[in-house]
């Protein structure tokens, strides 16, 4: 992730196909087939834990299939649950963080050594193919993007789900104007992803010095860019602590700026808009449940870990 | 601002990375161009009634990347 041009771009370009806004535009259907038979499951249940039972899955499901990671191999149990498992210990067990850390690697190493043998459409075995052939990419380094995808693209997604239903949760009165007035998703999203983006800071290598604020910084010293702190920043944004569906300009960085982007943001903007196209349209009602306690996971993301709600019959 | 001023968009292509914003807002004015999303325009000029939406892809560009100026 720390790369700098020209191999990063290079490296990029590795994965962009599957993440383009084309490409994405084309997975907006079998997402919103998966989110409908979920809220539909889910709201006819009356009471659920939407993080895992909801924020997980959908973006689970959408990583784990053609053109992206690929149709997931059989682990012993769901293999949801069984990711999730993973990424809860290595988010919040710090004693289990490194093992929660090694199953994944390994999960993926089986998953490059099973395109070896069956090549799919998928990145894995499009990675395979440039190692094969020779290209500026080893082995070691496809694993490294696998990982990268398994966290940014599922992790990283299902805690701004969580994000987006707590605060739906807790303001009825956002779905009751969102379902009014459909057209104010997207612009609501971005705001929301001003407020809550999950992805509190990035961590980057100075390439040069910089005076900031009177303190000078030196190159090659790590520095921490506190995105959250900009998207709440008054001289960007008028009444940054307010939430406002409407709000124009919105130049956030829920998904940060310049080479280092968020790859998977046409991804990311499209589960959200889907989720809540349907959520406010099937399953307006929907309050955490009584005396619920909620539990956030440590770490750079800010994650929800747990989410309990009921659905109220419409 | 005069009502017959015809405007010019363009994109600099040193700041696009492909965040988007101008072509979720204004997608009669823009469109993906590439695999990591940087846009190119699909006008020169704005047509009279796209003027306001232009504008708000200037505005929501987290780059700074949309420029609109008299043509």
């Amino acid at each position: 992730v720390e790369a700098n041009p020209p191999r990063h771009a290079w490296l990029r370009k590795l994965v962009a196909k599957a993440l383009s806004p084309q490409a994405v535009a084309t997975y907006e259907e079998r997402i919103r087939e998966h989110v409908i038979e979920l809220i539909e499951r889910l709201a006819a249940r009356g009471a659920c834990d939407l993080v895992p039972e909801f924020a997980f899955p959908v973006p689970a499901k959408m990583m784990f299939h053609p053109p992206l990671l690929g149709h997931p191999l059989p682990v012993e149990g769901d293999w949801i649950a069984v990711f999730q498992g993973w990424v809860h210990d290595l988010k919040t067990n710090p004693a289990k963080s490194a093992q929660a850390g090694k199953m994944i690697l390994a999960y993926l190493e089986r998953l490059l050594a099973d395109r070896d043998a069956h090549p799919q459409d998928d990145i894995p075995s499009e990675l395979l193919e440039v190692v094969r052939s020779g290209g500026d990419l080893n082995r070691q380094e496809a694993l490294g993007i696998m990982f990268v995808l398994f966290m940014g693209g599922i992790e990283t997604p299902a805690n701004a789900i969580g994000l987006l239903l707590l605060h739906f949760a807790h303001h009825p009165e956002d779905v009751e104007r969102l379902r009014a007035n459909p057209d104010e998703i997207p612009s609501a999203i971005e705001e929301l992803l001003r407020f809550y983006g999950p992805s509190q800071g990035v961590r980057r290598t100075l390439t040069e010095d910089v005076c900031l604020h009177g303190q000078t910084l030196s190159k090659g010293e790590p520095v921490w860019l506190l995105l959250n702190g900009a998207d709440r920043d008054e001289l960007e944004f008028e009444h940054a602590q307010e939430i406002r569906f409407d709000r124009h300009p919105n130049r956030h960085l829920g998904f940060g700026a310049g080479p280092h982007r968020c790859i998977g943001s046409h991804l990311a903007r499209l589960l959200l808009r889907v989720i809540t196209q349907e959520l406010v349209d099937r399953a307006p009602r929907f309050r955490l449940q009584d005396g619920a306690q909620l539990r956030w996971g440590m770490g750079v993301s800010r994650s929800l870990e747990t989410l309990p709600v009921v659905f109220e019959r419409p | 601002m005069s009502a017959g001023t015809k405007y010019r968009l363009s994109i600099d292509p040193e700041r696009c990375v492909g965040h988007g914003r101008c072509y979720d807002l204004a997608p009669a004015l823009f469109a993906p161009e590439d695999d990591e999303g940087h846009a190119r325009v699909l006008v020169q000029i704005v047509p009279a009634d796209q003027l306001e939406r232009a504008r708000m892809a200037v505005a929501s560009c987290p780059e700074g990347a949309v420029i609109l100026d008299e043509a």
